[in-house]
């Protein structure tokens, strides 16, 4: 019972912070010029109330409709076949006698009528642009009823109506070229999400094995130096050890598709300081482990030390490589650039350029809770492997 | 045997008292002396404070340096065959070796040495602006949060640094740059404001790293007898948090922390202006990231390519080395 209050603590921290970090984002995005709570859409005046109903005129000045003056049409176009006459606007009435509602009615396609004659509008009047009222902080201001907008939806109703209901609904909206966001975001995930596990893989193998080398090393002076030729080349940026690799001729090739992903999986794992900054917390961690007694005994024994240290090796080995999976995702972005890989680094750096803001939370919350599950899946491993952890728990 | 031990007088400065009052008792003469005393000296010091002098010469030196008023050694082909296009005895292609330039031309055809030095600009105020935002938020947090434990602030501050350190911090500049600086009509305006955005955001990405580790040394300092001893002589919270806690103590972290973020700027603006002139700096201002794709059809050992790969790699090494030999340095003991 005690264990199972530990996961929902975990699972509930996981959720929470998963929502404020999409809350964060979508505040940003608020504040943002293309954010979704400006106007942008025409506004239609059909059913909309004086005095309650909302207009913008511009994208950010927004404000209570107050009238709707109708200016009185003159004369307006009228087609009667291949003929197209101008009659005053009172001689014109809609098929069957009812009046016209000029806000409305469609041009050369709803049928009006002077006298017996039927045709269609091809003008709307001509007495000018009809000028709509608002009250927009306690001042009045007055617009074209063309340039109206509609204002956009609110922060809570985007927020919750829109983006998180649409993600349980599996339908948030197109991104830039038309295609659904959220397709667009599994199909970047299903390349992007094994380069970066991989490459955290690799990391941790190559780790473990330079961290054995370091160890068995005869002399301890070489240690040092080892170390810091390693660090040196691990300090290279991703999009320099890229673009040596690209010289080298690995080259993303269509016929041999696996190419640039493992490409971007071997750079990724060595660039940027990957490598060398779990070879330096592996080794710390090995250090440790070897220092503690029942390591001794197990030497003296003559049983293996690797085989008694590897347990403990699990937990810390997890823990660095949920803290790297953050920085992983981030420089994934260069190496899949470099290589064209369509994964969410490319995606999201076309989404910043296009810009569609919508996809770009789409992708920054996808990749938030990947990291958070990460850790989540790391803190559920040291609660079923490290009883300290439940006992702590126990014991209040 | 004696109980006399000798003691190398040059190996035995471990400096003592605060990192703040040593700095009045020649902490700088104390940091010279072992730089130059070499056989001693860290290895790490020595890289790092001489990346950071160069770091620090190129960009006083760029003040002077405008490539665009220099002399540009393109190719020029005016129909009679190719000559210079600034300087006609000196007919080359961009991206080469030219006789009396120190590392040849760049992609613009101007000198590449010029070029390198002038690309510091690119990224050295940025980046200070960058480690202000990152100290300063991060500080703060971190140093409420350690100091006032076991409340909602703590909680609180802890869940919010946590909600940051989940988005990469790449990403988070990725973000910053299609909400705000993809809406710039202005190309003159919206440069300053991707840079401003890039620091901007790597600073507050970075505040979770940085306040972790200033919240686990107040945690540990509120231990020590010496805060003990000031809250008996009846120091407020405030003084014994930000002298003698945070200045007196923490500096030596801090400074660690300024220079790791000092490189990872300098790793994410360049990376970026590799990419294309839309994402990192513009195609108008030398960066090492662009110089080194704007000659990236070069030969991979010509100096076109391998003076500003070197550039960024030495200068974001011997930073880290910086922060890593401060850190053991000058926090050693202090625990």
């Amino acid at each position: 019972m005690k264990t199972a209050w530990l996961v929902g603590q975990k699972v509930g921290h996981f959720l929470a912070v998963l929502f404020l970090s999409s809350l964060v984002l979508a505040g940003l995005l608020w504040f943002s010029p293309g954010s979704p709570g400006k106007a942008r859409d025409p506004m239609i005046f059909e059913g909309a109330i004086v005095d309650t109903t909302r207009v913008c005129l511009t994208r950010t000045d927004c404000g209570v409709l107050r009238s709707v003056p109708m200016t009185p049409p003159e004369s307006v176009d009228v087609l009667f076949g291949d003929d197209l006459r101008s009659h005053p606007a009172a001689d014109v009435v809609m098929e069957g006698g009812a009046a016209i509602d000029y806000s409305t009615v469609k041009l050369r396609v709803d049928s009006v009528c002077v006298g017996d004659e039927c045709g269609v509008l091809t003008t709307y009047p001509v007495a000018g642009p009809r000028v709509v009222t608002v009250e927009i902080d306690g001042v009045m201001e007055e617009g074209r009823v063309m340039d109206a907008l509609a204002p956009g939806p609110g922060f809570v109703e985007w927020f919750g109506g829109v983006f998180w209901r649409g993600v349980f609904r599996w339908d948030i909206g197109p991104a830039f070229n038309g295609e659904p966001v959220l397709s667009l975001v599994m199909a970047g995930a299903k390349l992007t999400l094994p380069i970066v596990f991989g490459a955290l893989l690799l990391a941790v193998i190559v780790g473990l094995l330079q961290v054995a080398f370091l160890t068995w090393l005869p002399f301890p002076s070489m240690r040092g130096v080892l170390r810091t030729v390693m660090l040196g080349l691990s300090t290279a940026p991703v999009f320099i050890i890229g673009y040596f690799m690209t010289k080298a001729g690995i080259l993303p090739n269509p016929e041999k598709w696996w190419i640039a992903p493992l490409a971007c999986i071997a750079i990724l794992s060595l660039g940027d300081s990957n490598l060398g900054e779990l070879l330096l917390q592996m080794e710390g961690e090995v250090r440790r482990l070897r220092s503690r007694d029942y390591i001794h005994a197990a030497g003296l024994r003559g049983a293996s030390a690797f085989k008694h240290m590897l347990p403990g090796l699990v937990l810390p080995l997890s823990s660095i490589g949920a803290a790297k999976i953050a920085f992983l995702l981030g420089s994934v972005v260069i190496a899949e650039v470099i290589y064209s890989v369509p994964g969410l680094g490319e995606l999201s750096l076309k989404a910043a350029v296009k810009p569609d803001p919508l996809l770009l939370v789409t992708i920054t919350v996808f990749i938030t809770g990947v990291v958070g599950l990460v850790a989540l899946v790391r803190d559920l491993l040291e609660i079923a492997i490290d009883p300290r952890v439940r006992k702590a728990q126990e014991g209040g | 045997m004696s109980n006399f031990e000798f003691k190398d007088p040059s190996a035995s400065q471990e400096p003592q008292g605060s990192f703040v009052s040593r700095i009045g008792k020649g902490a700088v003469k104390d940091l010279i002396a072992t730089v130059l005393r070499w056989r001693h000296a860290d290895y790490r010091l020595l890289i790092g404070s001489s990346v950071l002098f160069v770091l620090i010469v190129f960009r006083i030196a760029a003040f002077f340096i405008d490539v665009d008023q220099l002399e540009s050694y393109l190719d020029v082909d005016d129909g009679g065959g190719f000559r210079g296009g600034g300087a006609a005895k000196h007919v080359t292609k961009y991206c080469r070796a030219v006789p009396g330039l120190l590392l040849g031309n760049d992609r613009n055809g101007y000198s590449l040495a010029m070029t390198i030095v002038e690309a510091v600009e690119a990224f050295f105020e940025p980046a200070m602006l960058s480690c202000a935002i990152a100290i300063l938020a991060g500080t703060l947090l971190g140093a409420v949060a350690g100091y006032f434990r076991g409340g909602l602030t703590e909680s609180g501050i802890k869940l919010s640094l946590t909600v940051v350190a989940a988005y990469p911090r790449l990403i988070l500049v990725i973000v910053a740059m299609g909400f705000f600086v993809a809406y710039m009509h202005d190309p003159g305006g919206a440069i300053r404001l991707r840079l401003t955005m890039m620091s901007t955001m790597l600073g507050v990405a970075y505040v979770p790293v940085l306040a972790l580790a200033i919240y686990q040394k107040v945690g540990q300092f509120q231990r020590e007898q010496f805060i003990e001893a000031a809250r008996a002589h009846g120091l407020s919270d405030t003084r014994i948090l930000l002298y003698h806690i945070l200045l007196a103590n923490c500096a030596p972290v801090i400074a660690r922390h300024f220079f790791y973020l000092f490189g990872y700027f300098i790793l994410v603006e360049t990376s970026l202006s590799y990419l294309g002139p839309q994402y990192g700096v513009p195609g108008s201002m030398p960066s090492w990231g662009n110089l080194l794709a704007g000659c990236s059809k070069g030969d991979l050992f010509s100096p076109a390519v391998l003076a500003p790969a070197m550039a960024a790699i030495t200068s974001i090494l011997g930073l880290t080395f910086l922060g890593d030999a401060i850190g053991e340095r000058f926090e050693k003991g202090r625990t």
